[in-house]
Order: C-alpha cells, then structure tokens, then sequence
C-alpha cells in the first residue's frame, strides 16, 4: 500500500511510467465527467468518480490483475487495507471482474485531499463511507513498464 | 516549402470528379432492372480486364507521352489488381508506421508510379446522354486522361470516384490512361494496418446516362407499429416525372407513388416486414424516370430492407428492438490478390460469417466495395461503416492527433465520411457510421462527424472520442474482460461497443467466452468485434514449388512488422480457424443449461429478432465416451431472450462416466446453409462412477538385470533399459515392438505462441525458459511387490540464472506391462511468474501416426479456448491435426484428456491414462510430426520437415492462450506459474486394437 500525500509526489515517484502518467491524467480529468460513469484512457486503467458512500462495500475487496487507486477530490478519505493472506474469502476470484471479497481485520489509512492511494495487488480494501466525500477509483493494470497496450 | 504538386496538397481533394451519390445502376426498362445485372445495365463497359502497364521511378518520371500515346510494347495486367503483388515493384507490410519519411503532405519524390492504358472502342450517343468512368478504389492517386486530354484527379483510395468523360471521348477507338501513384499526402491518413501496395484494386467501367436521368437519392424508412412510413427524395435531370414502387420480391406491389416537383414521395407499407439480420428480408424497389416525350429514361432498382435505427434511453435500436451485434472486423483480403477482392470472395467471407453466427461487420478501416453493402443486406450482416481512414503513423511521432487536429486538414478528412454516407446510405445494413481509426481526435473527427450527421440520423463512431463529445456510441478497444465489466457497472448515457479485442494472431483467441459473459450481462453493452477477420498472409512458392504465405519482411521490406498482419480468425486460404469455430460456439443464439437433479433443460433465444421456431435440440446420452441414447426436441416458438423448460430424462450409467452432449441446429435453409446446419454444441456432466478393476490372471513378477550402466526390466511382453547414469528410458519394447522412441522429459515451454509475444519478452527469453536444461543427479530402483520402481531425479533450470526446478520422475514397471509415471516438481529461486505449461514430452515410433482419445475435440483446444470442443471420443491422425498456423507454432492440443492412444495402423502402440484408481484429473496432450525446437525455429510451414517420430506431449497443465498478441493477458484463472506440482500417468503398450483391455483397471501388483 502506497500513499502518496500530494500529486506532485505521486508524479515524481511514478510519473515517467506511462500506466502512471495516464493515472495522473484520469485523477485531473475526472471530476470533470459525469459522476459514477466509467471511462478509460488507453487500456491502462478504467476509471469514475463518485462519494466515498457510493464506493463504500461491505467487504473488504481485492484484484489480481488491476490496482486498486484511489484519489479523493474534495476532501479527506479513509480507506480499510489489509493483507488478502490475513482475510477470509467470502466470493471466490471472478476473470469477468476481477475481484475476490474478503473479511476480516483491516487497518484505516488516511488518505489526504489531492493525494493518492495505491493498493498492493496482494491487498484488498474497503472505503469507508466516513468521511463522505468525492473520490475518484483507478482500475490500473498491474501490467508493468513494457505494458504494450495501446 | 510551397505545395506544387497536386499529390502532397491535402486541400485538393480532387479535380473533376462528380459529386459523391448512391451506387445504383439504371435500365432500359423493368425487365432488364429486375435482373440488377451490371452488364445489362445501361451504356454498362467494363473496363475490368487487361490494360497495359508500366512502372516508373516517381510521378515525374511519367513523359506526356506514356499518358497520350498508346504504348503496345508495355506489359499487360488484369485490372482489378495491386501491382506490387503482381511482381512489380516491393510489397512491404508495417503496421503503423509509414513506411517514408513523415514530413506532411510530402511524400518521396520517387514514389512508385504506374501508368495504365487501355483501348476502348466506343460509340457515344449524340442524344445526351453523359459517359460516366467509375473507379470503386484506386490507390492511392490517380489521374486519369482520355485521348490524351486530362479528365480528372482523385484521392481517397477505398472511395469510389466518377469523371464525366462525354467531351473527351470518341465514337471508334479511345486511349484510357490512368497514372496511379503509391504515396500522396492522402497517404498519411491511409495508414491502416495492411500491406503497402496500389493500383487500380477494384473494378472500372464506363456507365451511359440517359438524358432523362436520376442523379442520386436516398430512401429512408420510419417504423410506425407494424407499418413503415417510408420516404424516397430523389435528384434527377432532363426528367418529366419519376414514379416509385415497392413491391415483394417478384410479387405484389405494396406501395407506389409519384415523386412531387421537389422529388419527394412518401409511402406506407402497411404490416411491413422489416430487415433485420436473423431475418434480412429485401423488397424490390424501383424508380422511373419519364423524358418529357413520356418514355422511359431509365428504371433504377434498388432492395429495400425496410430498417430504422434509432437510440433510445441509451440504447440502440433496429426497428424498436435492441440487439447486440457480435461482430468482427473485416479487411478486404485474398491471398492471391490482395485487396483486390472478388465478389464471390466477399460472398463466400459472408457465408463463413453467418455460418458462424455472426451478425456484424465493422468495415475497418476504410469503405468498401459498394456490392459488398448489398451483399450485407442480401445476408443479414449489421454493419459498423467505418469511411477511409488512418493517421497510426503520427502515433510513432508522438502526436497521432497532428494533422486530425490540423483545420489544414480538415477537407480531406470531411471528404471521406462525405462520400461513404453519400453513397451507401441507402443500405438496411448499415447500423452506425464510424469516421475511422487511430487517428487521435480533433477538430477534424468533430467535422466529420458534423456533416455525417447532417447527411443521415444514423449513430456515428469513432474510437478515439472516448467520452463520446461527437460521436453516438462510446467505445474502445482491447479493453480487458474485467474493464469491460467495469464499464458495465457504471455505464454513461450513450451506447457502448467494444470495436476491436480478441487478437486473433496465430493460435488464439482465447478468453473469448469470459468477454461474451460480460457482455451479454450488460446491455448498455452492444457489439464486440474481434480482430481480425482474416490473416493477410499472400501466397507464394519455394523454389521447389512448396506453398507458404508471405507476410512482413519477406520481400526485403525494412522496416516492417512481420507477423502482424497474420491475426485473422481465417487462413488466407479463406478456411476457418480454431479461434472461428471457437467464436461460433460463444456467440451461440441458443443458450443451454442442464439442471441434473431436476432433469430440466433450459433452452434460452438469444436471437434478437426472431423466436426458435426453426430450431431443434439433438441430445445424445455418451458413457465413457460412446453413443447411448439420443433423442430430439423442438423447443417452439420461444420469444425474444426468453426462455423454456424442457424435461429430458437422462439415464446414467451405472458405472463409468455419463455425458450429455446437446447440438442445437437450424430447420431453415437460407442462402447459407442448408437445414440442419449445427449452430451450436452444449455438454452437460451427468455422472461419473469409477469401474471396479478386475482380478487379473496370474502374471509373473517383473525380472529385472543389472549391469552398472543399465537397468534392464522384462514383464510378460515386454522389456524396459533403463540407463542407471541420466534415468532415461533408453529402449521399451512390447511383442517385439518399440513402444517410445525416446526418453520421457519433464517440459515447460511449447513452441512460441504469438500470443505470449510479450510475456517470452518480458519474462521469458531473459530467464531463458525456451532453453532449460534437464540434468540427472540421482537415478535408484528397488522392488515393490511384484513391480519395480525406478526413481529418478532431475534438475530442469534455465543457463545463467539460479533457479529452476527439482523434479522426480517415478516410474514403477508392472507385471502387465504398463509403467505408471509419477512426477513430482519442487521450485527453487526467485522466479514464480507464468510458464506454458507442465508436463512430460517423448517421441513414439513414426508409424504410431493414428491417434484416439476420450476427451475434448474434434479440434484444437485450450483451457481458455475449449467452448466449442465437447469430451467425446475422437480419432484422427498427427498431421491432419497439425494446424497449419503461417508462422508455425504451438499447436494441435486436446484438453479434459481422460486417456489417449497413438497407434499404428495395425493398432498395436502406447496408451496414455492417468492411473487406475487416482483421483480423477484428465490431462492434456498433444502430438506433432516434428519437434518443438523445429516448429520454434521455423517463420513459414514451410520451414517444417517431419522428424520421423511423433513428439508426444503429455501435460497437467497448459496455460491459456489468452490474445496478449496485441491485447489481453491470460486471464488469472487460466494461468499456470512455475510453482510446485505433482502428477501421474499410466503409460500402457498396446499390442492389439482393442482398447477396452488396455483401459480395463487390474489389480496387479
């Protein structure tokens, strides 16, 4: 789990990776489009924005193949992190959504307005609902530098 | 630098030709119409044929001369053609970048230039009637010149283009000439991913129009319940009156009017039958033009598939109903001609399609022949139309936007969607317009899409506008399976499609059911077109005469991107491959699903149009592979994505393993296919009771003799060597018979797949996994009962690196005769990540060429790529199994194998099971006529020679294909990493035919 307390940090840690610099611009473009509307850029990443309430699960949710990003827009967000091994299976891995449910004890991590989270793919995680504020999801391949997507 | 040249000047879209208008064709009168034969049609010379050519070094490498003067000296070729493929010049083949120096418009002074000439004897009618000389596509400059007198310019390579040649011609003997250049600045917005080759590719001919004469119109249809409100506004000249009609084919006429002074007329046809693709039904439709004299100028036919799309509540809608399109997308390919296409290839492309229930054509990337729209119509083919254009190159200089964001550009851009709508938007198939492809977005995209719309309300596409600011339909491409489902989630207000994914490059695609899975869960999801139809590959010879199929860099072409324009679901040969048939079963409109404990079928319509009243539902009970039982069911008239119950009482077998295999087929005979043509293929496990083994007569223990070097080993029929060095198996005989040819070796690579391109890339070829090493560091053997047990353990790891795998091979010799294998794989270091597979390879006689198993078939298949391959029990022989990929590669494997057996003619070989008594875990297998190495190290089939023997691969697992050629990776679910692993097989020498004794569990031992 990475959390990067500003975009000019997140752009200086990743920024020279093209899946990052796509993440970066998904991030501005975001609050710009119609909320809770998926879009793409390349085939890098899928990405919408909505409150934290709506992007709230029950379950702590984990991907084997797309990093869970998340950046907040208007505020300060929570989100719950845990290690998968730690965590029980409650939905089995699924190829059409790449995702696996799990419960289980998770740690809060803050996650400041303008700032990002990036999940290890060997994690899952929940949004908390409080603080309820706008955040954008990044679905972003865990495919790295000689991703040759389009 | 100023523009001189009418070639590198993308304001000039053209010099004289004639406004962009429907394709039709007028007659003398109705009886001639009704034949819509080209060659009947009014004043109709083909020039299709031979003309005279010659090739020069550049544009201004042309004299006057060769453009005034008739040249008999020159060579003579067959027009529609691409003089590259026919030996002239160089082919080359890139897949986006332009093969010049990119330094718009301009385009290298010595750009091949051919020039055309043709005799024409003519006699022109004094009456005014007009000499219309039509190109459907010339690449991708012409000018053309009639008697020496310059008649016009075009650009726009897979756009049709007309010249009025009335003053230029002559009654007797007329010199056509035509100076095609390769290149011109309408080249960089032709950069579509296809061979680099020109010339004049489709058909040319000469049209009289009469005086009285329509110029264009456009036939546009309003559903209104079960009625059409259909309007006709028509452009004529010299004309009196036009009257309309339409009428069922050959039949009554259902609704005729006269067009009023502004050319309009509107109809109703009451209780129409509208087009749709499950049910294309085409009226005749006729137009008259009257002279004032009161005689007919010309009639105009047209079929009218009687079709309204529209979008509603995001959705599209084909005359109200909603619908998906399952689709592909097509080049115009054939392996001797390029793009040069026939009709009759497009037809038999449309068959394949719909034999293979596709219902959608995305026409990438440019438009095509204006028969190939009526064809569509003809067959029931959704079209995504998709205009002339490509600007990939500017993506290598890192702006693909440069000149689509360039207003300098904007004419050329607006030009090409202009003239496709203009001309064909009269065609019922026609679903949605797409400005092009992979040219960025800019203010040139919102142009074009301005004026399409103003040219018809059809929807517009155009992948780059991924929000969707000027286009209809939102879309993308190569979006992964879980991104897709991402978009279903959380769809927008406007349509989805997906317009290219499914790379199909050699063997592959897999992972095409966990995309249609996706799909059919969201609606708001409505078309998917793999990539590509057919491999671009053109044909060609060795010297000793052999057939290969030539693709990037085989002409001396550099830079090029070789295999990349072999990505078709179909061989250049025009045969389907396994990705096809596999699309087939995916896209299946009869859903299945079997409930075992209830004993009820369900049979789902997932037709859009039309019920299932045509359709039947063959059932056949297997057990242990075999025909038991079959009977057939008529599900009726169920509606649209509706469902029904059947109750099917299935028997299990007492013992042994219960299939049920469904086969869903069509009653009708279209233009397609005949009655009972297969559309789909289910399976349903019923259930599986092991058969108890049977007490064996006595047998004697295995004997066994050591020297130091070797291990001999004798049971009832046979005798094993093992070397007690390396652990191989250095002879196995049965009756006197060799059963192996070779030693059994544990494996983890298959021949380079293209679809693993980038994972042999980036984890692979620096790891060295296509080059591991087997090294023996223990070989022991010992008595178990009356059986011996020969260990062997082994280190398979890669050079340079350090890690690799542990391995033990157990291999225990029965008084039977059979050895059972037991292989066990400890990792050591640090690499984890995927592997093609994990198995065992070993070679049998190369008499052993006849092969039988209990297990997935009849074709290729792999565990993302099996939908279409139900377990049964198959026979066939090694090289007609050899898929005959153009650049060679993994191939021919058999997944869900319960047992398989390579035989000779006689019968007598090796048997492969798991053991008796395992759990059950069915395998897979393959068998080639060469070996893996051979098949790596070869670029075209060509470079394949059989090795005698027949390499057996035996794995517990294979990894899927996944399409990652350019696309998605291999689904988690299908992956196979380099982890720990165990396994066991049953190796059984057979002597005789019957396979029932050798599959029999005995207890010995």
């Amino acid at each position: 789990m990475h959390v990067y307390p500003t975009r000019d940090r997140f752009d200086a840690r990743l920024g020279g990776v093209r899946k990052w610099m796509r993440a970066g611009r998904a991030i501005d473009l975001a609050p710009t489009l119609a909320r809770g509307v998926a879009h793409s850029i390349g085939d890098s990443l899928t990405y919408w924005w909505d409150s934290t309430a709506a992007l709230a699960s029950p379950d702590l949710v984990g991907h084997r193949r797309y990093l869970t990003v998340l950046a907040p827009i208007d505020g300060d967000m929570t989100v719950m992190v845990a290690p998968k091994r730690g965590l029980t299976r409650t939905e089995a891995y699924s190829d059409l959504t790449d995702r696996e449910r799990f419960v289980g004890p998770a740690e809060p991590v803050a996650v400041p307005r303008g700032g990002v989270f990036i999940a290890d793919i060997d994690e899952a995680v929940r949004v908390s609902p409080d603080p309820d504020v706008a955040a954008t999801v990044l679905h972003v391949t865990v495919e790295g530098h000689g991703f040759p997507g389009k | 630098m100023s523009i001189a040249n009418d070639w590198e000047n993308p304001g000039l879209t053209n010099r004289n030709r004639l406004a962009p208008h429907a394709y039709f064709l007028g007659y003398e009168n109705e009886g001639l119409a009704a034949t819509r034969s080209r060659e009947l049609s009014r004043g109709f010379v083909s020039l299709s044929g031979p003309w005279r050519f010659r090739l020069f070094p550049g544009p201004k490498a042309v004299p006057d001369a060769a453009l005034a003067s008739p040249e008999p000296g020159w060579d003579e070729v067959e027009v529609p053609h691409l003089w590259q493929v026919d030996g002239y010049g160089r082919l080359a083949y890139t897949d986006e970048g332009l093969p010049f120096p990119v330094d718009q418009p301009f385009v290298p002074s010595d750009t091949p230039t051919g020039v055309y000439q043709r005799d024409v004897v003519l006699h022109p009618a004094a009456d005014g009637s007009r000499e219309i000389l039509r190109f459907d596509g010339v690449e991708s400059y012409a000018e053309v010149y009639v008697n020496g007198r310059f008649a016009g310019m075009t650009k726009g390579s897979r756009l049709s283009a007309e010249f009025d040649v009335t003053d230029l011609v002559r009654d007797g003997a007329n010199l056509f000439a035509v100076k095609v250049l390769q290149y011109c600045d309408g080249t960089y917005i032709e950069d579509q991913d296809m061979w680099w080759a020109s010339g004049i590719f489709r058909d040319v001919y000469l049209m009289r129009r009469p005086p009285a004469r329509l110029e264009d119109f456009r036939v546009r249809t309003r559903r209104v319940g079960a009625d059409a409100e259909v309007t006709l506004d028509a452009v004529s000249t010299g004309a009196a009156g036009l009257s309309w009609r339409i009428a069922e084919p050959g039949g009554a006429v259902v609704a005729q009017a006269g067009l009023d002074a502004d050319g309009h007329a509107a109809v109703t046809v009451a209780g129409a039958r509208f087009w749709n693709p499950e049910d294309p039904y085409l009226y005749d439709m006729t137009i008259t033009v009257r002279a004032g004299d009161g005689t007919v100028g010309e009639v105009v036919p047209h079929r009218l598939g009687l079709a309204e799309v529209t979008i509603e509540n995001g959705r599209i809608l084909l005359n109200g109903t909603y619908f998906k399109m399952h689709g592909v997308n097509r080049h115009d390919h054939d392996e001797r001609k390029g793009r040069a296409v026939g009709v009759e290839r497009m037809r038999r492309d449309l068959e394949l399609m719909k034999r293979h229930n596709i219902n959608a054509v995305r026409t990438s990337h440019y438009a095509n022949d204006p028969r190939f729209y009526e064809l569509c119509d003809e067959y029931g083919i959704m079209l995504v139309a998709e205009t002339d254009l490509e600007s990939h190159g500017f993506e290598v200089t890192g702006d693909i936007a440069a000149i689509t964001d360039d207003p300098a550009w904007r004419d050329a851009y607006v030009d090409r969607i202009e003239r496709l709508v203009m001309q064909e938007r009269n065609h019922a198939s026609v679903v949605i317009w797409s400005l092009g492809n992979e040219s960025g977005y800019g203010c040139n995209i919102r142009s074009m899409a301005e004026r399409c719309r103003r040219l018809d309300p059809r929807p517009i596409h155009y992948e780059e506008d991924r929000d969707a600011e000027s286009v209809d339909v939102v879309s993308t491409m190569y979006s992964r399976v879980s991104q897709m489902n991402d978009f279903g989630e959380h769809p927008g207000p406007k349509p989805r499609i997906i317009c290219e994914y499914g790379h199909a490059m050699g063997n592959g695609p897999g992972g095409l059911s966990e995309y249609q899975r996706v799909f059919d869960r969201w609606d708001s999801i409505q078309g998917h077109f793999v990539w590509e139809w057919c491999d671009h590959g053109l044909r060609a010879r060795t010297a000793d005469g052999r057939v290969y199929h030539m693709y990037g860099g085989d002409n001396g072409d550099y830079p090029n991107n070789g295999n990349f324009c072999i990505d078709g679901l179909v061989f250049p040969w025009q045969e389907p491959g396994p990705g096809l048939t596999e699309y087939k079963q995916v896209i299946c409109p009869v859903g299945l699903a079997y409930d075992a404990g209830s004993g009820t079928l369900t049979v789902t319509n997932r037709r859009w149009f039309t019920t299932l009243e045509d359709v039947l539902v063959t059932l056949v009970t297997l057990v242990d592979g075999e025909p038991v039982a079959s009977t057939t069911l008529a599900p009726g008239p169920v509606g649209l994505r509706a469902s029904v119950d059947l109750h099917v009482g299935v028997r299990a077998a007492a013992v042994g393993e219960t299939l049920l295999t469904a086969r869903v087929h069509t009653t009708r005979a279209t233009a397609w296919c005949d009655p009972m043509h297969e559309l789909g293929v289910y399976q349903f496990p019923i259930a599986r009771v092991a058969r108890p083994a049977v007490e064996a007569g006595e047998r004697s223990a295995v004997e066994v003799v050591e020297d130091g070097m070797t291990l001999g080993v004798t049971t009832a029929d046979g005798r094993l060597r093992f070397g007690l060095v390396d652990g191989a198996i250095e002879s196995w005989t049965h009756c006197g018979r060799d059963v192996l040819a070779s030693d059994v070796v544990v494996g983890f690579w298959r021949p380079l797949i293209d679809n693993y391109r980038q994972e042999y890339d980036a984890l692979w070829r620096p790891r060295f996994i296509d080059a591991m090493q087997t090294s023996t560091r223990a070989v022991s053997w010992r008595r178990d009962g009356d059986a011996v047990v020969v260990e062997v353990d082994r280190r398979v790891a890669p050079p340079v690196h350090a890690f690799g795998m542990r391995v033990r091979m157990t291999y225990t010799v029965l008084p039977s005769g059979r050895v059972d294998l037991g292989v066990e794989g400890e990792p050591y270091g640090d690499y984890h990540d995927i592997i093609p597979r994990i198995g065992v390879t070993f070679e049998v006689p190369g008499v052993d060429r006849a092969v039988e198993w209990y297990g997935r078939g009849p074709g290729e298949n792999y565990p993302d790529s099996q939908a279409a391959c139900v377990v049964g029990r198959y026979r066939d022989d090694v090289d007609a199994m050899f898929t005959p990929y153009v650049v060679p590669q993994d191939c021919a494997n058999r997944g869900d194998v319960r047992w398989v057996a390579l035989r000779s003619p006689h019968g007598d070989g090796l048997l492969v099971t798991r053991p008796d008594h395992g759990e059950f875990r069915p395998f897979s297998f393959s068998a080639w006529p060469c070996t893996a190495a051979r098949i790596d190290a070869a670029r075209h089939v060509t470079d394949l020679s059989d090795h005698g023997t027949v390499t057996v691969n035996v794995n517990d697992r294979v990894l899927g294909l996944g399409s990652n050629s350019w696309g998605s990776e291999v689904l988690d679910s299908h992956r196979v990493r380099f982890e720990r692993f165990g396994f066991a097989l049953s190796l059984r020498p057979l002597a005789t035919a019957d396979l029932d004794q050798a599959l029999t569990p005995i207890k010995e031992a």
